[in-house]
């Protein structure tokens, strides 16, 4: 570093600064970001989830929030929000009854639906959130979450340090 | 309309209130526990007085076997409750599937009684009197053989738990210890241990020598060498789990009280933090479970110790010991324990997308138990990178790990349940290098598929094994521009698979932003792709012209640099900034 001279540090250290300062500000909306998308994870779990459970005569359920961090070292950092949800069944409907409901509650609640080769499994997705259902006569197994949201190196490894939450048990 | 007499629903089946996966828990606990206790007692047997002589020298011996002979007695107590949770768990998680067959019975017959109730009700005269008869007495012999199933479930739920209970009983006092320690049934773990040792390089032996074993035998051996029975090939995935979890909760719980007495060494800390971050990507996925209600994940490999201190690491969602369709996806450049819980995030979409296919049960396995290089020697200012860089450029780690991928494989394969499954091995980046390896070493799958490869060791795909070879190069991923063949790479790591020389067939990746492109095989495009070939749905890939063929080639690695050199440079410049500050601080020699 004495090779640079004063000179660098007289221009390098405002420019560090700034782009410090800009860095901040980014942080602030990167925080935002991922707030928004728990805020319409939650929203999900406590609306159309909750329907699904009605609607299929599901037992209790409980499950965990825990976040991820995305990219790697050759690619900026980001976080993956991940909501596990499980519940019991009772087999009140056939799976295939399961499915239909579980996935027309979807569509009514303005998800785009896609149901793959397996007919257990109900995809969907809904701006920034993704659901996936894999209903079974036993269970219902709900992954509930989203892709990479591009955020400061900083932040995904503050979301990412958070520990796993419990989403509580409930009827 | 004369009455029908339509049978009442099925009331349900009660949930299961033990669940499989608690019982794994408290299992993985009870055998964290053992695991302690036989290493004191192994090291309270070892110890030897200095050179004393007389009435001292016998009183320490003395000690020093009491010792070890109560903590003899507390290990055999354990053991027998390791194996009542274990046997507990195996019946919750029968329990629990007879409980699935019971649901989708139940929903059929209730279907059907409802479907007569309507029909019945619709009806204006007897013409189909006999019919509904007829459909109502089969109904109700069909309800009343579900009431009967759903009470015998009940039942053996009740003598389950009652059981592990009386197990439990059976082995909380002094003198029940002492009993089992002096049982003529009791396993002899060192003979066990021997046999183990010498079947360690034969897969295929050792699987079937474990087969043959009493479940007790497999336990104790289980909590004598977990470092053994949980890296072994040839040992039932399930078995690898139960000896690499309780290993691990014994390390978080050995290695955090030498912390706290200051009495961690570098060594030890790197142990520790390696095990903190498989806790922490396993509880990620903790509340996932399987068709049994077991844990979804299994702790295949566990080696924290290994890797110039990286550690060693496999993960496996679903069992692929019965699994029709088994991935193995072999990761690349900067591959470390820490990275473990981004790298399992991809996998398990990986899982899901293969799941979706319909085409079969499937596992899908996180491999990460070889040496990786550390840094990015792509990144100027990533100093790992620059120090590691004969890691990457030589092919000394990637030979290495393609041999014990190869082991790893061929373990899989040993413990196969049933038909051998549909193998799959997949590898990123640097991975692509070492599966490259192992795949000329003769890695016995069924397809291999290389992504983001910085090159292979042979010329061609039929030069590289006898397995389908599929390829996944994104035309703006420079580290898949590295091999050489037509975009002119430098070809330090082999030959560009891509390459329409190579023979390989090359799927559709879609393309994304320029600093993306090495990170983003797990997703759109790509993704998709990965799982049909996993799942068997060859025909279903899209094909994507190779490198050299008309419409598959795009920027040479030169003029790709050139390129993203504009995109990148805010990002350099953040970089910069950031790196010139905290150095303009801390020397104050500047």
């Amino acid at each position: 570093m004495r090779l640079l001279g004063t000179a660098s540090l007289t221009l390098a250290v405002p420019l560090a600064l700034a782009l410090l300062g800009l860095s901040a500000c980014d942080d602030d909306a990167d925080r935002a970001a991922v707030d928004r998308v728990v805020a319409a994870a939650d929203d999900a779990r406590g609306g159309v989830l909750h329907r699904i459970a009605q609607a299929l005569a599901l037992g209790d359920a409980d499950g965990s929030r825990s976040f991820t961090v995305c990219g790697d070292a050759l690619a900026p950092g980001g976080v993956v929000l991940n909501d596990v949800v499980r519940f019991d069944s009772a087999g009140a409907l056939t799976e295939q009854e399961a499915a239909s409901a579980a996935a027309g509650l979807l569509e009514d609640d303005g998800w785009q639906v896609r149901r793959p080769g397996d007919p257990r499994i109900v995809s969907a997705t809904k701006g920034d959130l993704t659901m996936r259902l894999e209903i079974t006569p036993a269970q219902l197994q709900v992954d509930l979450g989203s892709g990479c949201i591009e955020t400061s190196r900083e932040v995904a490894e503050e979301y990412d340090d958070r520990p796993r939450i419990e989403l509580g048990r409930s009827p | 309309m004369s009455p029908v007499a339509v049978p009442a629903h099925v009331p349900p089946c009660p949930p299961l209130t033990s669940t499989p996966a608690g019982a794994q828990d408290l299992a993985t606990d009870l055998r964290a526990a053992t695991i302690a206790v036989k290493n004191v007692q192994g090291w309270a047997t070892s110890i030897a007085a200095p050179t004393w002589q007389g009435a001292a020298a016998d009183a320490h011996e003395h000690a020093a076997t009491q010792a070890a002979a109560r903590l003899d007695v507390g290990e055999a107590a354990l053991d027998r409750a390791v194996a009542a949770a274990d046997r507990f768990a195996e019946r919750l998680a029968r329990l629990f599937v007879r409980r699935t067959r019971i649901n989708a019975d139940r929903a059929e017959v209730n279907d059907l009684i409802d479907a007569l109730v309507a029909e019945v009700a619709a009806a204006t005269d007897d013409t189909r009197s006999a019919e509904f008869g007829r459909r109502a007495d089969a109904l109700s012999g069909r309800t009343s053989a579900l009431r009967a199933r759903i009470e015998a479930w009940q039942a053996a739920l009740a003598r389950a738990e009652a059981d592990f209970v009386a197990a439990l009983h059976g082995v909380d006092g002094v003198a029940e210890g002492v009993a089992a320690a002096a049982a003529p049934a009791r396993p002899h773990a060192g003979d066990l241990s021997r046999q183990l040792r010498r079947l360690r390089d034969d897969p295929v032996a050792l699987a079937g020598w474990w087969r043959g074993l009493r479940r007790a035998e497999q336990e104790a051996l289980t909590t004598e060498h977990p470092e053994l029975v949980g890296n072994a090939g040839g040992v039932p995935m399930a078995d690898r789990d139960e000896a690499n979890r309780a290993r691990l909760t014994r390390d978080l719980d050995f290695y955090a009280q030498r912390a706290d007495d200051n009495q961690l060494t570098r060594a030890d800390a790197r142990v520790l933090a390696n095990a903190e971050f498989v806790d922490e990507a396993l509880d990620e996925h903790a509340d996932r479970t399987d068709d049994a209600g077991e844990h979804l994940t299994g702790l295949l490999a566990y080696t924290p110790e290994l890797h110039s201190g990286d550690g060693g690491v496999a993960v496996g969602f679903g069992d692929p010991d019965t699994a029709d369709h088994v991935s193995v996806n072999v990761p690349g450049l900067t591959t470390d324990t820490s990275s473990l819980a981004g790298n399992l995030d991809k996998t398990y979409d990986l899982h899901q997308a293969a799941v979706d296919e319909g085409t079969g049960s499937v596992a899908s396995v996180y491999w990460a138990d070889y040496d990786a290089p550390s840094g990015n020697p792509l990144n100027p200012l990533d100093p790992l990178g620059q120090a590691d860089f004969d890691g990457v450029a030589l092919t000394g780690k990637a030979e290495a790990g393609g041999e014990r991928l190869d082991d790893f494989v061929d373990g899989l394969r040993a413990s196969d349940q049933g038909p051998p499954a549909h193998l799959t091995a997949i590898g990123h980046s640097y991975g692509s290098t070492a599966v490259g390896h192992a795949a000329v070493d003769g890695l016995a799958v069924d397809d291999v598929v290389l992504i983001g490869s910085p090159g292979v060791p042979a010329a061609t795909a039929g030069e590289l094994t006898d397995a389908d070879v599929w390829v996944g190069s994104k035309d703006h991923d420079p580290v898949s521009l590295l091999g050489s063949g037509d975009r002119g790479g430098v070809g330090a790591l082999g030959h560009d698979p891509a390459d329409t020389a190579f023979g390989g067939t090359r799927f559709a990746t879609g393309d994304g932003e320029l600093l993306d492109n090495h990170t983003s095989y797990f997703t759109g495009a790509s993704l998709a792709n990965l799982a049909h070939v996993v799942a068997g749905a060859d025909h279903e890939v899209t094909a994507q012209p190779p490198r050299g063929a008309p419409g598959g080639g795009h920027l040479t690695l030169p003029e790709l640099l050139i390129a993203a050199s504009g995109a990148s440079a805010a990002d350099a410049l953040a970089d910069a900034g950031a790196w010139l500050w905290e150095h303009s601080s801390l020397d104050d020699r500047l």
